[in-house]
């Protein structure tokens, strides 16, 4: 399951920076997750839970937010795409040319709430 | 006290800078990487074989296969004496470039030329994750439908050549191999695509002729 995987690479990114700052737990951790990323959010929430048992992040509140996508045109436009067909993302809806993704597969731990 | 700590990074960025370096250890020792990607049954194993066959003689050739049980495509590549690691892992869907660091360290780098990393069969998961590999290649074969490379866009859009496998058998499955190239040229215009048969050999010698080409130029362009 590849929300297994990312749920361990979040984790270990963010326990490094709670562990860096002297936590003694944390109560949230937020994230920004593109809607293009192919991640299941309710999948990560489950997996999130499983992986923070007996640590520091265990009860942290998961808050997820998404980051709609964007694509750019050498036509000049830069903005949504014409629909939510995974094809879409790749077409300019101005001008039907090959567009570039510039924004919607990230996952980026914004922050994270610790107790000292 | 609460506190709230930015962080701000992308969890692929780690992935991306450990990817950076195994690709300067490779160019480190004159080694060509390529990432074979596609689905499970598309021909991945059987198209690295191919070129191990064509291309053993001119030159020096190491396998790095992936896979859940990974030993079993490993044994396929040992059978023709080149170096090769098997790389299990285990409840993973894809490689990363850590997993892949750990794999490099058992090959004899000095000894090589051209490396194959060979990723778990699966159309979703590799994307996002770069392994160090100077090109990539993505494995369809005609039997997983016609309309495959549509329903997957980012994994064309990010790879170098698409490579239409299994043509011999497109009539049976109902199959279209020239709509298969048209829908990932429409996703990335330019991207070389082939269309092939492990099988009877057809359009084989063009995969051995962008492998050579490849390694003449290890500009990294996706």
């Amino acid at each position: 399951m590849h929300e297994y995987s990312i749920a361990i690479e979040i984790y270990d990114s963010a326990i490094r920076v709670a562990e860096e700052n002297h936590a003694t737990s944390v109560s949230a951790i937020e994230l920004e997750i593109g809607e293009l990323a192919m991640i299941n959010c309710d999948q990560l929430t489950f997996c999130m839970e499983s992986i923070v048992k007996g640590t520091l992040f265990e009860g942290a509140e998961l808050k997820i937010a998404e980051i709609k996508a964007e694509i750019r045109c050498g036509c000049g436009y830069t903005g949504k795409a014409s629909d939510n067909s995974m094809l879409s993302y790749l077409i300019c809806p101005q001008c039907n040319a090959p567009a570039e993704l510039i924004r919607g597969r990230e996952i980026i731990i914004r922050e994270i709430t610790i107790c000292t | 006290m609460h506190l709230n700590i930015p962080i701000g990074s992308d969890i692929f960025d780690a992935n991306r800078r450990h990817a950076n370096k195994n690709r300067k250890l490779f160019e480190s020792h004159g080694i060509t990487a390529i990432n074979i990607m596609g689905a499970i049954g598309s021909g991945k194993t059987t198209l690295i074989e191919l070129a191990i066959k064509r291309l053993g003689e001119q030159c020096r050739i190491g396998v790095i296969a992936g896979d859940v049980v990974a030993d079993i495509d490993a044994s396929r590549f040992k059978k023709y004496g080149v170096p090769t690691i098997a790389l299990n892992t285990g409840k993973e869907c894809h490689l990363d470039a850590h997993l892949v660091d750990h794999a490099i360290s058992g090959l004899p780098l000095a000894d090589l030329d051209l490396v194959f990393i060979e990723n778990v069969g699966n159309l979703i998961c590799p994307t996002d994750f770069e392994l160090g590999e100077h090109k990539r290649a993505v494995i369809v074969s005609v039997s997983e439908g016609d309309d495959i490379v549509s329903k997957h866009p980012m994994i064309f859009l990010s790879s170098d050549i698409v490579i239409v496998n299994k043509v011999d058998i497109a009539e049976f499955v109902d199959a279209d191999p020239d709509k298969m190239v048209d829908d990932a040229r429409t996703i990335k215009p330019g991207i070389t695509a082939l269309k092939t048969s492990a099988k009877t050999g057809d359009g084989t010698n063009a995969w051995i002729d962008w492998i050579t080409t490849g390694m003449q130029d290890k500009t990294v362009k996706s």
